[in-house]
């Protein structure tokens, strides 16, 4: 059995060879779903809503007020950024249902995604309290501190990455364990041709790996991007 | 920081308190163990940056959890 890493799918043939891993292919479904779905929900708008601009309504209502309640008033220009981060990593962690390799079990991509968070926060750290104040923030409380709170800064984007990628990525471990061993149990009662007992059982195991442990994980993310990135600015 | 947390939230603030203090440990053993097979001096770089990794831990849970910086 190979192992759990994303698998190469093809090879981009400039310099010496692109590969282009399942993660990207997949982060591409992900991108034409999520462009086809912002097209044809938003296509007409009504005063009263009604079918699809119901849920597009509900999802930017709550996301709205879910970024002022999070990092008040004045930062209310990162909520469209915290919608779309949540929509990708939502539809990145429930692609685990339709069979796919979910691009978040891959640490590039929950790395790349912390990165611009932690541009964020000093992005603005650097112009909102001026870089002098900004540089400051270091050598608090004593000077030789210094090192240790670079660290402590550094180790943000890795929790950060580390956490989302942890979670899938054992969950899709699990899974594909579980799989496994349920056709070998299908073969040994006789049933090599036909492994009935994958059929169901996996079912809750995805409904709390994928479902529940993939939203909660996208909630958390943006919820911490948030946090952090209001406490950058005072 | 936010005035009224939910459930939720409060869910995410904690589980950020168990990974924030393991990040820079393990960071601090894999820089010392480079470190140490850089300048091939086992195992002074690994115990120091393990130590480093432990005081940066605590600092940033501190920060993390005993609220605000002055202004």
């Amino acid at each position: 059995m190979e192992g759990f890493g994303a698998k190469i799918l093809f090879e981009i043939p400039l310099f010496d060879g692109i590969p282009v891993t399942e993660t990207v292919v997949n982060t591409w479904i992900i991108m034409a779903v999520l462009t086809l779905f912002a097209v044809i929900a938003t296509r007409k708008f009504e005063a009263v809503p009604r079918g699809i601009q119901n849920v597009v309504e509900t999802l930017v209502d709550v996301l709205t007020s879910f970024t002022k309640q999070t990092m008040g008033e004045k930062k209310m220009v990162y909520a469209p950024y915290m919608l779309t981060l949540f929509l990708l990593l939502a539809f990145s962690n429930l692609l685990g249902l339709f069979g796919l390799r979910p691009p978040t079990a891959d640490l590039n991509t929950t790395f790349a995604l912390a990165m611009l968070t932690f541009f964020i926060i000093h992005f603005n750290g650097i112009t909102k309290k001026g870089p002098l104040t900004y540089a400051k923030g270091y050598l608090e409380p004593m000077a030789f501190m210094l090192p240790l709170n670079i660290i402590g800064e550094l180790a943000l984007p890795i929790s950060l990455a580390f956490r989302l990628f942890g979670n899938i990525v054992g969950g899709m471990i699990i899974m594909a364990l579980i799989y496994n061993g349920l056709a070998s149990a299908s073969a040994a009662i006789g049933l090599s041709f036909a492994p009935i007992l994958q059929v169901g059982i996996p079912a809750f195991l995805h409904l709390y790996f994928d479902v529940f442990a993939g939203l909660i994980q996208s909630f958390i993310f943006i919820m911490l991007s948030m946090v952090f990135i209001g406490n950058a600015y005072d | 920081m936010a005035k009224r947390f939910d459930m939720l939230s409060n869910l995410a603030l904690l589980s950020q308190i168990g990974i924030s203090m393991l990040a820079p440990i393990i960071g601090g053993v894999y820089l010392g163990r480079w470190l140490d097979s850089q300048f091939n001096s086992q195992p002074i770089f690994l115990f120091a940056f393990i130590f480093i990794g432990i005081i940066v831990a605590f600092i940033t849970l501190f920060k993390f959890a005993g609220g605000k910086k002055k202004s």
